[in-house]
């Protein structure tokens, strides 16, 4: 049976936004979702003059909607330029679909793409890395931790290479508010200071160039909706999951679904509650441990003498 | 009612008690809303629209893993 619900347009339901009570139409979901996402960009400052956005594509759902959203509004503009990074990170079956369909979408969208691989620049794919820990031949027995590590290190240096002025990120509502729980049990203010719509922070107080700020025009729309998005834009999309993806950080995702489940629009509140402590936790971190050091091994820039990555991939 | 439930590359019949929604549906199978994209005959729909009988209905899980 068709409800009789409409959209205050007249048209048909396609979506029920729970957390502001709105009905809406695919035309005005699509419409609510562009306004939320140009919102965003402008309420942070994300973009300006110059910048040249490397968007992290992944083929998934969130990377491809962000991609087509930044294309929208960067494409008109002469002062801007944009491209796409994909990273394979030898996962098999799983990363191959997804490249494909990445590839399929920068195509269509006009938009130049480049990919880089664990193996060119670790030697080694996700895959075998796995086998390690398999093994016990390794101290951290997360895959997600390694594959997280690495590819933050290559589209750092990559887009940093690409000449790119900003890295643009996928992340919804749904992965901040579990980074904010996540980093929270694990007491790790160090890496909730590196949070935040614009990570430039530690850009504007080293004064150096290494990092390039990272961008997250998604952050204040749900998971769900950037799916949606997708799909009712007829993206190419692929809903195999990751065959190495588990431990707490999804613990900390179901924890969240749940209680938004109960109480619709906490996810908001948690991601508004962070923002409001941000200043502080960053004043707090910077005083205990926030000094950006070079790798004596990469020269790349980390928190450590040894970077992350080098620790965990050379 | 019969509605017939894809989900994970897995089809199975399931019956409902008539004018179910998808939300009761979503309840029966023990899925939280927040991590799925339902789709009725091919189209998305709300999670309170009422089932049919026969209906064909995708459940996406849209949580991303990786």
């Amino acid at each position: 049976m068709v409800s009789r619900k409409r959209c205050s347009c007249g048209r048909k339901v396609v979506f029920f936004r729970k957390y502001e009570g709105s009905y809406l139409c695919k035309s005005c979901f699509l419409e609510s979702i562009e306004k939320k996402f140009k919102r965003t960009v402008r309420k942070y400052g994300m973009l300006k003059s110059g910048d040249k956005i490397a968007v992290a594509l992944s083929g998934g759902k969130d990377s491809s909607a962000v991609l087509y959203l930044m294309n929208k509004i960067v494409k008109p503009r002469r002062d801007m330029g944009l491209i796409a990074i994909m990273i394979d990170e030898g996962t098999g079956d799983y990363r191959k679909k997804h490249l494909a369909l990445a590839k399929k979408l920068c195509k269509k969208l006009g938009v130049e793409y480049h990919i880089f691989s664990f193996k060119n620049e670790f030697g080694k794919t996700m895959k075998q890395k796995v086998k390690e820990i398999d093994k016990g031949r390794v101290k951290i027995k997360e895959p997600c931790t390694y594959c997280g590590v690495g590819r933050r290190y290559i589209l750092n240096k990559r887009a940093r290479e690409l000449g790119a002025t900003k890295l643009c990120m996928g992340h919804t509502l749904d992965d901040e508010a579990q980074a904010v729980i996540l980093n929270y049990v694990r007491g790790d203010l160090y890496r909730a200071s590196r949070m935040g719509p614009v990570t430039d922070w530690s850009l504007r107080k080293e004064k150096g160039k290494l990092f390039i700020p990272r961008i997250k025009p998604l952050r204040e729309i749900p998971e769900k909706e950037s799916a949606i998005f997708s799909i009712l834009m007829g993206f190419d999309l692929c809903w195999d999951k990751c065959p190495y993806a588990g431990g707490i950080r999804f613990d900390a995702k179901d924890f969240i679904n749940n209680l938004e489940k109960k109480y619709p629009g906490i996810k908001f509140t948690v991601l508004e509650t962070f923002d409001k402590l941000l200043p502080h936790i960053r004043d707090f971190s910077d005083k205990r441990e926030g000094k950006i050091r070079l790798c004596k091994k990469c020269g790349e820039p980390g928190s450590e003498e040894i970077c992350k990555t080098c620790e965990l991939w050379r | 009612m019969n509605v017939r439930v894809c989900s994970e590359g897995k089809t199975k019949m399931i019956k409902m008690p008539e004018k179910s929604s998808i939300e009761n549906l979503l309840e029966k199978l023990e899925i939280n809303p927040e991590t799925v994209v339902v789709l009725r005959n091919g189209e998305v729909v709300p999670d309170f629209e009422e089932l049919e009988n026969k209906d064909r209905i995708e459940i996406l899980d849209i949580v991303s893993r990786g």
